[in-house]
C-alpha cells in the first residue's frame, strides 16, 4: 500500500512534464517517420503509403546533395572554427595575457543573446548595397566600382556565412573552455613549470588532455546544432540566390511549406535525424579512441 | 644564462600580449561596430540612408520607429513574445522542477528510462518535430493560437531545464528530506517548503536559458502562427525585413526593438548567463 502510494506520488510530479514531452515531441518525431513514406495530403486528409518513393525523390535530387554540402560546411566551421577560436581565446584569458578579461569576454560573447533572426537580417543589410562591408572593401581594394557579389557564386556564397557563424557562435565556447580551465588544478601547471616545461608542453601534455571530454562534447553541441540551424540562413539570404545557401532545414522547409508536400518534407528531416545520430556516434566514437591513446 | 633565458621569456610573454590584445580587440570591433551602425542607422531618413551608409544621421528622426509601430505592428508583436516568454518560462520552471524533484529524491524503476528520454530531447532535430505536429495542431485547432506555441514552447526547453533541475536536486543532502518526512511532512510539503528555496540558483538558470529561447525562437513561431493576434516579435520584424523590402528605416528600427531587451538582460545579469551557459558544457549526454 505505501509503495503504491509512492508511485503515485511519483506520477504527479512527473506526468505533467511527461504528457506535454510526449505529445509535442517524442510522438511527433515517430510518427514523422511514418510520414515519409507515404504522401499525405493535409486538405483531404488522406495518406497513401508510396514506400521509399519520397527517399528516392530527394536522393536523387541535386539541390538536396547540395544542401547537404552547405550543412556540412557549417559543421566544418563549427567544429573546425568556432571550437578552437573559443579555445584559442579562452586559453589567452586564462593565461592572464590580457587585462580586462571580463569586458572582452562579454564583447565576444554578445551575439550570442541577440536573436538569431535579427542578426541574420543585420547581416543581410550589411553586405547589401546600402550597408557598409561593400563601402569597406572598396576603401581597402582601392577599387570603387567593387560590389558585394560573392553572394551569387554557386561555389563560394557560404564563404560570408561562414564569417557571420564565427563572428556569432564563438563566444559560446569560449565561456565553456573557461569554465572548464578554471577546473584544472593549478598545481599541476606549477610543477610543470619547475620542472622546466615551455609553455607550448604545457598547452599540448597537460592542458588539452584534461579537456578531451569537453571538446568531444562541443563537438557534438556544434554537430547538433549545425544540422538543425535553420534561423540564420533563412533571415540572411532565404537559401538564395537560387539554391546556393540551402540547408537541409530550408530544403525540409520549402518542400514542406512552400509546395505543401508533406511526405517528401517528413523524409528530409527523417534523413536529417539519421544524420545527426551517425555524426554523435563518430565523435563518441573518437572520444574513445582519444580517451585511450592519452591514458 | 639564467637571466638570459628570463629576457627571452619575458620578451615572448609581452609579445604573446600585444598578439592577444590585437585579437580581442579585433573581436570587439567586429561585435560593437555593426551594432553601433545599426543604432545611428535607424535614426537615419531613408533617403540618408540611400545616400551614404557610413554617414552619421544629418537628421535624426523617430519617425522609423513609429512607423515600425504603426505600420510594423511591433507593439502586437512584443505583446505577443512577452506573453509566450513569461508564461512559457514560469511553467517550464514549475514542470522541470517537479520532474526533477521525483527523478532525484522518489525512488523508481522508471526513472532511468524516463529521464534519458528527456535527455534525447537536447540532440533532437527539432525539425523533426515539424510537419506531425503542425498537421495534428490543425486539426485540433491549435495551429495559430498562443496555447499552441506555449506549449511547443514548454516542451522543447524541458529537456535542459530538466537536466539542470535534476542534477541540481540530487546533490540536495537526502537526510534533510528524511528529517522531514519524519516530522511528518508529505513529499508535497518537502517539494514546496525546501527543495524550491533551496533551488533557487538553478531556477534562475532555468529562467535565463528558457526566457532567451523563448524570446529569440523564430522557425516553430513562422510554422505555426499566420495572424497578428498570435505573430511573434522575430516573426514580425522578419515579415517586412525580406531581401525585397525597400522601408529601411523601418527595418533598422524594428531590428533595435528586437535585440534590445536582450542585450539589456545580459548587461543585468551577464554573471548568471555566463554561468548558465558554462553549466552546458558540463552535460555529459
Amino acid at each position: 500500500m505505501e509503495k503504491y502510494k509512492k508511485t503515485l506520488i511519483y506520477l504527479v510530479f512527473v506526468l505533467p512534464a511527461l504528457a506535454v514531452y510526449l505529445l509535442i515531441i517524442a510522438v511527433p518525431i515517430i510518427s514523422s517517420i511514418g510520414l515519409s513514406f507515404t504522401d499525405y495530403n493535409i486538405y483531404k486528409n488522406t495518406a497513401i503509403w508510396t514506400g521509399f518513393v519520397n527517399y528516392i525523390k530527394i536522393l536523387t535530387d541535386p539541390v538536396f546533395w547540395f544542401s547537404m554540402r552547405n550543412n556540412l560546411i557549417v559543421i566544418l566551421v563549427s567544429v573546425f572554427g568556432q571550437i578552437p577560436l573559443g579555445f584559442g581565446l579562452a586559453y589567452l584569458i586564462y593565461r592572464k595575457l590580457v587585462k580586462r578579461s571580463g569586458f572582452f569576454q562579454a564583447m565576444v560573447f554578445l551575439p550570442t543573446v541577440i536573436s538569431t533572426i535579427i542578426i541574420g537580417i543585420l547581416w543581410s543589410k550589411m553586405i547589401s548595397p546600402i550597408g557598409v562591408i561593400p563601402g569597406i572593401i572598396q576603401n581597402i581594394t582601392n577599387n570603387p566600382n567593387y560590389s558585394f557579389t560573392i553572394m551569387n557564386s554557386k561555389q563560394l556564397a557560404m564563404i560570408p556565412i561562414g564569417f557571420v557563424l564565427l563572428w556569432m557562435y564563438t563566444g559560446t565556447y569560449l565561456i565553456i573552455f573557461m569554465a572548464n580551465l578554471q577546473n584544472i588544478d593549478p598545481n599541476i601547471i606549477e610543477a610543470a613549470q619547475i620542472d622546466g616545461a615551455t609553455e607550448g608542453q604545457i598547452f599540448r601534455r597537460i592542458i588539452v588532455p584534461q579537456l578531451y571530454g569537453v571538446i568531444a562534447l562541443t563537438a557534438i553541441l556544434a554537430i547538433s546544432g549545425s544540422l538543425r540551424s535553420f534561423d540564420l540562413l533563412f533571415a540572411m539570404t532565404g537559401g538564395g540566390p537560387a539554391y546556393y545557401t540551402n540547408l537541409l532545414s530550408i530544403y525540409m522547409y520549402k518542400y514542406a511549406f512552400v509546395n505543401y508536400d508533406y511526405g517528401v518534407g517528413s523524409a528530409v528531416s527523417t534523413v536529417m535525424v539519421m544524420l545527426s545520430i551517425i555524426l554523435v556516434i563518430i565523435v563518441r566514437f573518437v572520444q574513445r579512441k582519444l580517451a585511450a591513446s592519452g591514458a | 644564462m639564467y637571466e638570459d633565458n628570463l629576457v627571452i621569456r619575458k620578451e615572448r610573454k609581452s609579445l604573446s600580449n600585444v598578439l592577444a590584445y590585437s585579437v580581442f580587440i579585433l573581436f570587439t570591433i567586429l561585435t560593437l561596430y555593426p551594432l553601433i551602425w545599426l543604432f545611428y542607422s535607424s535614426f537615419k531618413p531613408q533617403l540618408e540612408i540611400i545616400r551614404d551608409a557610413f554617414a552619421l544621421p544629418k537628421d535624426p528622426t523617430f519617425g522609423n520607429y513609429i512607423q515600425a509601430v504603426i505600420k510594423g505592428k511591433l507593439d502586437k508583436y512584443a505583446i505577443n513574445s512577452i506573453i509566450y516568454t513569461f508564461v512559457s518560462t514560469g511553467l517550464v520552471i514549475f514542470l522541470s522542477m517537479m520532474a526533477s524533484f521525483a527523478f532525484a529524491k522518489i525512488k523508481n524503476k522508471a526513472t532511468p528510462f524516463i529521464y534519458n528520454s528527456f535527455l534525447m530531447g537536447l540532440l533532437i532535430t527539432i525539425q523533426a518535430i515539424l510537419i506531425p505536429l503542425f498537421i495534428s495542431m490543425t486539426r485540433i485547432g491549435l495551429r495559430d493560437t498562443r496555447t499552441g506555441i506555449i506549449l511547443i514552447y514548454v516542451a522543447i526547453n524541458l529537456p535542459l531545464a530538466i537536466y539542470l533541475g535534476t542534477e541540481y536536486v540530487k546533490a540536495i543532502p537526502d537526510s534533510l528530506i528524511e528529517s522531514a518526512q519524519i516530522d511528518g511532512a508529505s513529499y508535497f510539503t518537502v517539494f514546496f517548503r525546501i527543495i524550491l528555496p533551496m533551488c533557487k540558483p538553478v531556477m534562475v538558470t532555468m529562467l535565463i536559458f528558457t526566457a532567451l529561447a523563448c524570446w529569440n525562437e523564430f522557425m516553430l513561431a513562422l510554422v505555426f502562427t499566420s495572424s497578428d493576434a498570435s505573430r511573434s516579435l522575430p516573426v514580425g520584424i522578419y515579415s517586412f525585413s525580406g531581401p525585397l523590402a525597400t522601408e529601411y528605416g523601418m527595418q533598422f528600427a524594428a531590428l533595435v526593438i528586437g535585440m534590445t531587451p536582450m542585450i539589456l538582460l545580459y548587461a543585468i545579469f551577464h554573471k548568471q548567463i555566463t554561468r548558465g551557459f558554462a553549466a552546458q558544457g558540463a552535460i555529459k549526454g
